[in-house]
């Protein structure tokens, strides 16, 4: 059995938020809702100043938090890893986002609009699968790995900084690069298990 | 979702044409873009702003109908009482005077715009009515360009990133999404960086490139051309880590100075005279084996002593020392002897590298720059002065050093030669416009015509710079006609240049300004009647990428792109600007003239010439342009539904560097010749007060700019950078890009390093004021941080949108140009820049 994962190459990312639109795009999110951001962490004194990007999104967990936590199973693990969301389900307990030790987890407050002149044309098809008071994330872009293709973000990366596959399969890009390089995991120690990596 | 097609199209959200897209689009309107998996070079890659196009073609922003001003006041801030007309009312309004200028005085009009892919078609529209042209987005270009030509051969460079080993980035972020050829840039420097390769970058602003690279050298703003000539000095005579071969061989290194400042030159055949060692006399360079040329020595031609111009040369950057440098450039000693020393070593000077089983140089070595350095009075020096340092280490156009953007096409155009055997890039012969002029050889000297007083400015490869303060006094820079009609496309000069309310007061010395509007902008307030245009995503462009910017360098292959429209504008009437430049052409009665300047502005062979005698379309235009230069046109890429033509890249087109003729110029026989004649037109128009030439000498030199001193407590300086989400003013009109760059602080709010902030009281957050020493200020929110240098503060060069009609992105973060004014003696005499050092004060709010 397959188990989706991803690398993400910090030494490669800029910190450009390609991803981040990309992802957007691709889920049609109302304003504030993002499923992936970059964070910039500062530190150093001048002129040893450093800034360092990590881009974050749900880390599709072996034993995810969220599933547990959530009173009305909006979460749940696909046989292949990931972690999927129905929303339909949701009535906004919002117990997810206390469970997630990531913060991957979203909540639609109300659907606002791009423009102060109302709904574009765009955002009407893409609020189309929004409910307002419910949770969201990433879901590895299920529907096009299922139609083999890569999450909207890897394939949009002008860095190339993420490399999408199967975790189980020891001769994968993912698992050479995580044995080759010393993938982490993020709190690894909470015993979650993330299917994405960090190399840097 | 089965109703949705899927287009094929090219991304145009910033200049740089660099990535394949593909629309998903349902009932017309733009669902998703992806980039397209099957386009190289991007392979489906596609940065933060080409995911913004969603919200092109349906912004509010936009302009949908003709519109004519009825308010006849012009201001910042005034509206203009806009009326709805139909296009046969605008035709009214424009025709009958396009026609007046054209039989009183054709260059009484001007064109102005920043849009690349029809480049082809609108310089040859402006010749053929008799009109000038203006830019007016190039005078914060990066006057690089003018070394590029020289030096590269092409109007842009970039790094060989797949060989290079030490990338010196110096004021720009080149390689991290803001420069052109971004996507492949991207990706080729991440996998530099994952390859080892050091980074170091030389920047005021600890941006996202120094910030990640592996040294962030911090400067003092203006003193770069300083910095540069040390570690000239340094490579030339403490470590010696230059190519001599290749300075003997490609450069004018070894021709013979004389004692006033000139080449030697043969009697009888003129050519510069070098010494040749092997015969011990003075000989043509061309009669000369390049082993023989003397690099150092005293020699006596004709009773006249001389130096080749390498020693000359040397012998003059002895005076900027480490020490020296580093009070002027506030740069440790130990740092700049580093850096110099790194860069000589990286450039592994004598090696070879194989590549498709041909030998070639190798210099993984590699310095690009951008705009900040070289935007000073005196630009041309330190332009060169930066860029000669590629020169040193042998690097233009082979692996690993800088390479020349389609420098070297053979298909169609190659690199020459000229009488002196100096180099002269394609543009000279093939692509020459105004905008993009060569800065090699020296073009006459005359009395300006143009509001670009281009007669003054011989060697640069644009004098865009000149335009606001020629407008404000004409008659001062010796033009005798007034500017009647201005047409602008793409371009946004009012908010792009210095301060608003000074680009206002010469805008309106303008008559009449016909805009063509995407979208709203600042300039498009200002005019009389507004067209709309067409959205790039609306439309054919089918030479996406021209050549002299947008072609991936080095290893791979050309790639041709080709836009089509993705939707139709959201008005049937919404056209291409340049179809409705056609219709003015017929109906000013001068289209005939326009085929005809078409055909051979293009250099289209006979086969590929319009008939000027028949009418033709702007598709039909575009055809033979791309048939004459790629083999194939406009149905070829319709039939196969592709974006791209891919063409295969020999090993000379590759890294010309050791294919093409010609030697570089490391001194400046020309700018001490044409400074003369510089001299003398100055001198004939009463300007020479007011219009140093000292710059034109043939060895490069740095001065402390005007602001180089503290002044009274205008104690900062006031800088400012790109992010990645960011290009030109329309990303800040867009709710995605605009919603990316809320997500860090420094992207909309004022940079300030925190022991400055501390000194005068100023914490983290607080509402800050920057008054510059020209009596403007603009209001922030203050940034501390130690990613600054501590005599500057530093601000997003984009934010600050203030256009009326704006939906969203208005007055976001502080307008940098709104604190520069446009003053004579902060320009560069030679080049047009405007010196970006000021001195600015800051207080809270």
């Amino acid at each position: 059995m397959k188990r989706w994962g991803m690398v993400i190459d910090l030494k490669r990312c800029i910190g450009c938020n390609s991803c981040t639109l990309a992802c957007k795009i691709q889920n049609g999110t109302p304003p504030g809702i993002f499923y992936r951001r970059v964070l910039e962490k500062t530190s150093g004194k001048y002129p040893a100043f450093r800034r360092t990007y990590l881009p974050v999104q749900c880390m599709h967990c072996e034993d995810p938090p969220c599933v547990a936590a959530c009173p009305s199973g909006v979460f749940s693990k696909r046989d292949d890893g990931i972690v999927v969301v129905d929303t339909n389900k949701c009535y906004g307990a919002k117990a997810c986002r206390m469970a997630c030790p990531y913060n991957a987890i979203t909540f639609l407050e109300e659907i606002r609009n791009y423009f102060p002149d109302g709904r574009t044309d765009t955002e009407k098809v893409w609020y189309e699968n929004h409910i307002a008071g419910t949770a969201n994330k990433c879901n590895f872009c299920a529907d096009r790995v299922d139609e083999g293709l890569q999450p909207a973000c890897v394939q949009a990366c002008p860095a190339a900084v993420m490399t999408f596959g199967d975790l189980n399969d020891p001769h994968s890009e993912v698992s050479m690069l995580i044995k080759a390089r010393d993938g982490l995991q993020l709190h690894a120690e909470l015993g979650t298990n993330p299917a994405v990596y960090y190399v840097k | 979702m089965s109703d949705v097609k899927k287009i094929r199209t090219v991304c145009n959200m910033c200049q740089t044409t660099c990535a394949g897209m593909i629309a998903h689009v349902k009932d017309n309107t733009i669902i998703k873009v992806e980039g397209d998996p099957e386009c190289p070079p991007s392979y489906g890659r596609m940065c933060v702003k080409g995911f913004s196009t969603p919200f092109v073609p349906n912004n509010p922003n936009r302009v949908l109908k003709p519109l004519k001003r009825t308010n006849p006041e012009k201001g910042l801030g005034v509206d203009p009482k806009w009326k709805e007309i139909t296009w046969e009312e605008a035709y009214a309004e424009i025709v009958p005077r396009m026609q007046k200028v054209r039989s009183e005085n054709p260059l009484k009009l001007m064109v102005s715009m920043f849009d690349y892919p029809p480049y082809y078609l609108a310089i040859p529209w402006c010749i053929a009515f008799g009109g000038q042209f203006y830019v007016g987005a190039a005078t914060w270009c990066g006057w690089y360009h003018n070394a590029c030509y020289q030096y590269y051969l092409s109007f842009f460079r970039e790094a060989d990133y797949e060989h290079v080993k030490y990338l010196l980035l110096w004021g720009t972020q080149s390689g991290h999404l803001v420069d052109a050829l971004a996507i492949p840039a991207a990706k080729k420097l991440a996998d530099a960086r994952v390859r080892g390769i050091k980074i170091v970058v030389i920047d005021p602003v600890a941006t996202p490139a120094a910030s990640l690279a592996d040294e962030w050298i911090p400067i003092r703003p203006g003193t770069d051309g300083a910095l540069a000539l040390c570690f000239g000095n340094l490579l030339l005579n403490q470590y010696e880590l230059y190519d001599v071969n290749f300075i003997r061989s490609k450069t004018n290194g070894p021709y013979l100075i004389g004692t006033d400042e000139l080449y030697v030159r043969d009697k009888e055949t003129k050519k510069p005279l070098v010494w040749d060692k092997s015969k011990n006399q003075a000989l043509p360079f061309n009669q000369v084996d390049s082993e023989n040329m003397a690099m150092e020595g005293e020699y006596s031609v004709d009773g006249m002593t001389c130096h080749p111009a390498f020693q000359i040369l040397r012998e003059h950057l002895k005076k900027y020392t480490p020490e020296k440098v580093s009070e002027i450039t506030t740069i440790p000693v130990e740092d700049i002897q580093r850096i110099a020393r790194e860069f000589g070593e990286s450039a592994q000077i004598g090696s070879t590298i194989v590549i498709d089983g041909v030998q070639l140089p190798y210099r993984p070595a590699a310095m690009l720059c951008g705009r900040g350095p070289t935007a000073h009075r005196h630009a041309m020096h330190a332009t060169f002065a930066l860029e000669m340092l590629n020169v040193f280490v042998g690097n233009p156009n082979v692996p690993g050093g800088v390479l020349g953007i389609g420098a070297n096409y053979k298909r169609r155009w190659g690199a020459g030669v000229d009488d002196d055997g100096i180099a002269t890039s394609p543009n000279y012969s093939y692509w020459h416009f105004w905008g993009a002029m060569d800065s090699y050889p020296a073009r006459p000297v005359s009395k300006p015509v143009t509001y670009g007083l281009h007669g003054l400015f011989p060697i640069a490869a644009y004098s865009d710079g000149m335009f606001p303060l020629a407008i404000m006094d004409p008659k001062r820079f010796g033009l005798e006609y007034n500017l009647e009609f201005l047409i602008t496309a793409h371009v946004n000069p009012v908010a792009t240049y210095a301060n608003r309310s000074e680009m206002v007061e010469a805008f309106k010395k303008i008559d009449f300004i016909l805009g063509f509007a995407a979208e709203w902008n600042e300039t498009l307030e200002m005019c009389d009647i507004v067209l709309p245009n067409a959205q790039w995503i609306e439309r054919y462009d089918p030479i996406a990428n021209p050549p002299f910017k947008f072609v991936q360098t080095g290893l791979g292959d050309w790639h041709w792109m080709f836009r089509r429209p993705a939707v139709a504008p959201p008005n049937p009437e919404i056209k291409h600007w340049q179809e409705i430049m056609l219709e003015l052409a017929e109906r000013a009665g001068f289209a005939k003239d326009y085929y005809t300047v078409f055909n051979e502005h293009n250099l289209l062979r006979p086969e590929y010439r319009l008939d000027p005698d028949k009418k033709h379309t702007y598709l039909e235009m575009c055809d033979a342009v791309m048939k004459d230069r790629y083999g194939v046109g406009v149905d070829w890429f319709e039939e196969n539904q592709t974006n791209v033509l891919v063409q295969k890249k020999t090993i000379e087109e590759a890294f010309p560097g050791p294919f093409v003729p010609g030697r570089h110029n490391i001194y400046m026989e020309y700018w001490k010749k044409t400074g003369e004649e510089v001299r003398k037109v100055v001198k004939e128009m009463g300007l020479e007060d007011v219009w140093e030439t000292d710059d034109y000498r043939p060895l490069l030199e740095w001065w402390p700019c005007n602001s180089y001193e503290k002044k009274e407590d205008y104690d900062l300086f006031a800088v400012n950078y790109k992010a990645s989400m960011h290009s030109f003013s329309h990303t800040m009109y867009n709710p995605l890009t605009l919603e990316i760059g809320y997500a860090y602080p420094w992207v909309y709010g004022v940079q300030i390093h925190s022991e400055t902030a501390k000194r005068k009281g100023i914490e983290d957050g607080d509402e800050i004021w920057i008054e510059s020493e020209y009596g403007y200020k603009v209001k922030g929110k203050a940034v501390t941080t130690e990613g600054i240098h501590p005599e500057c503060v530093g601000t997003m060069g984009i934010a600050g949108r203030l256009t009326h009609g704006e939906k969203v992105g208005r007055k976001v973060g502080p307008h940098w140009n709104t604190l520069i004014g446009l003053r004579l003696d902060r320009m560069d005499k030679m080049s047009s820049s405007l010196d970006g050092c000021f001195r600015v004060k800051v207080f809270k709010a």
